[in-house]
């Protein structure tokens, strides 16, 4: 072959190659865009994330109506009651935020932690509450966000749930650094430095998980737990122990409520349609 | 002068290196691997502001950098400068450089991949390759090399009468083969050692340090059951447990054999040895009993580190006798 051939058949080939690349990160340039990347809304994720504060906490069965012939249905039902806590209420442990001099100046003092918060009448906050078996079909994932905040050194929500494939808003509204890192078992893992205050990360989990640790390594204290579900029919109760589970068609339903230091209780409740049904746990330290 | 320069500053990397896995020791303890998520700028910066969890990971990473810069060094100065006719020590000077190199890649992917217990055991188990090897570089800049390793001034070994006559050869002898018998045993307990350190680090990444939550016994019952050992992370922590009756039982035979050693310095070596493993031991213990304290931890590994390094040290020197002009030359200064 001569050398001009050579030369041709190299440029051609470098062309191609150019062209492949260039076509390779036009497809993978939207995923870039939905996921990982810093949105860095300075200015405006502050308040939106103060707004936002326990919106995912609450369950939102709304997005489930644009099904297919597999789609899983809703209704008017609901599953409602008080979870209490039984015993002596233990001394909640407290701790110091001094490893930060941001964190120590949002939290003077001792502070308490988060993961048994008894409220009025020994009701039981940060329980997470859902269906877990008795739903058939599929339902979408919403088009709105579930958001979790870092705001005062804490996470806000502590507890909260979403769908499956339902796009995780992550927000820093502290004046230092977080970094968030998501200990799944079933679904991918992240780690994500966010050293900016409004920084905004979106990420998703696809498989449902129940419940799925969320901690801050900088900020040993600061952990939330997220209940990824394949329904949206789930709720975490208020801080008097309170929860609905809205929407739900007409069935018998296993309820599961998941608490992060006392464990998880099961019931079976039978709905009928437009029919609001009563459950309540009771737990108990140690037990 | 030279020498001297040599001797100080080889002991001070391989102190240098044990601070690095105290520091190391301090992140996976205080759970702050992950508070810097990149690798090798931290949140974007090499100086990241240090609060929290970065104090101890960025921490880490500075002293690591420091450390490694220091045993290129001292890799450098023993290639090019010292010791033009010692291979060995080149060798291992050459050796550390490079595990150390190795070391901080491996702690970079842990980083990147998230502290998989794989990456992140052999990030443990390498740290104690590196810091043996600097100690036995240490070592062989030392005096007490020197004088281990001295030539006998007359007679070479196969020379010596062997007629039953000879009570000092009988008696050479002997000690040569309490000096074999020691080698033997303190390699037995230094491999030991080694492997409960391995199953140690993996025990701490796959985070089974308090799989069974009480000691001496195992959830309340002296036996552990067969339903207790499917639980996760049981066998790998009743497996460091076994392993740790094992070393100490080890570690004190061997202390005896190393008394009837030939050379007064490894002859006391033994019962300091000794000493250090059963207070590891005892530390090991406290780490369950006090959850996982963080000072507790920290000390658990760094002793851990020490009653390995000791056992290489007292190997390379028993290795230096066991050589027969050695074993003569020692015999005789004892």
């Amino acid at each position: 072959m001569t050398g001009p051939a050579i030369r041709f058949r190299f440029a051609a080939l470098c062309a191609a190659a150019l062209l492949g690349t260039a076509l390779l990160t036009g497809c993978g340039g939207k995923d870039d865009e939905d996921e990982d990347r810093p949105k860095s809304a300075r200015a405006g994720a502050s308040k939106e994330g103060a707004a936002k504060d326990g919106a995912a906490a609450t369950s939102a069965p709304a997005a489930s109506s644009a099904a297919g012939p597999a789609a899983g249905a809703t209704g008017a039902a609901s599953i409602t009651g008080k979870i209490v806590f039984e015993g002596t209420v233990p001394a909640a442990e407290k701790f110091k935020m001094s490893a930060d001099a941001f964190c120590a100046k949002s939290h003077p003092g001792d502070v308490s932690r988060e993961d048994i918060a008894i409220g009025p009448d020994k009701g039981l906050a940060n329980v997470f509450v859902y269906v877990k078996s008795g739903i058939n079909g599929t339902y979408p994932a919403p088009a709105t966000p579930a958001t979790i905040d870092q705001r005062g050194c804490t996470y806000h929500p502590h507890v909260f749930g979403m769908v499956a494939g339902q796009s995780l808003e992550i927000l820093n509204s502290d004046d230092t650094l977080h970094n968030i890192h998501s200990l799944p078992e079933k679904n991918e893992a992240f780690n994500l430095g966010m050293p900016v205050k409004g920084m905004k990360y979106t990420k998703k989990f696809d498989r449902p998980e129940v419940m799925i640790r969320i901690k801050c390594d900088v900020h040993g204290w600061m952990s939330a737990y997220c209940g990824v579900l394949s329904h949206p029919f789930f709720a975490v109760t208020a801080a008097d122990g309170t929860y609905t589970i809205k929407n739900l068609p007409a069935g018998t339903y296993t309820i599961e409520a998941w608490h992060e230091k006392l464990g998880t209780q099961t019931q079976q409740v039978t709905v009928g349609a437009q029919e609001s049904k009563p459950a309540a746990f009771t737990f108990k330290a140690g037990a | 002068m030279r020498e001297a320069f040599l001797r100080v500053g080889t002991r001070t990397v391989a102190a240098l290196v044990f601070l690095l896995l105290v520091a190391g020791a301090l992140v996976t303890s205080t759970e702050s691997g992950l508070a810097v998520p990149d690798w090798p700028l931290s949140y974007g910066k090499v100086m990241p502001p240090m609060v929290g969890g970065i104090l101890y990971e960025h921490g880490h990473r500075l002293v690591a950098a420091g450390v490694s810069t220091l045993v290129g060094l001292e890799f450098g100065a023993i290639f090019f400068f010292f010791e033009r006719k010692r291979k060995t020590l080149k060798l291992l000077a050459g050796a550390a450089f490079a595990a150390i190199l190795l070391q901080a890649l491996l702690g970079g992917l842990t980083v990147l991949f998230l502290l998989p217990p794989a990456i992140s055991s052999a990030h443990a188990a390498l740290a104690e390759i590196v810091f043996a090897l600097t100690a036995v570089v240490a070592l062989m800049c030392s005096k007490t090399w020197a004088d281990l390793t001295k030539a006998p001034p007359d007679i070479p070994f196969k020379e010596i009468p062997s007629s039953p006559s000879s009570s000092s050869a009988e008696n050479i002898s002997s000690k040569g083969e309490e000096t074999c018998s020691a080698f033997r045993w303190v390699a037995i307990a230094t491999a030991a050692i080694y492997i409960q350190i391995v199953l140690g680090a993996v025990m701490r990444h796959t985070g089974a340090g308090l799989a069974i939550p009480d000691f001496p016994t195992f959830f309340d019952s002296w036996l552990p059951s067969l339903s207790v050992l499917s639980r996760p992370g049981v066998p790998i922590h009743l497996a460091h447990r076994l392993g740790a009756v094992v070393v100490v039982l080890l570690v004190l035979r061997a202390a005896k054999s190393l008394s009837g050693v030939p050379v007064p310095l490894l002859a006391a070596l033994g019962p300091s040895w000794a000493g250090l493993v059963c207070l590891q031991a005892f530390l090991g213990a406290s780490s369950i009993w006090s959850s996982k304290a963080v000072p507790i931890t920290v000390a658990h590994l760094a002793l851990g580190a020490l009653c390995w390094v000791t056992g290489v040290l007292a190997l390379v020197c028993l290795g230096a006798c066991r050589n027969p002009s050695n074993a003569l030359s020692s015999a005789r200064r004892a």
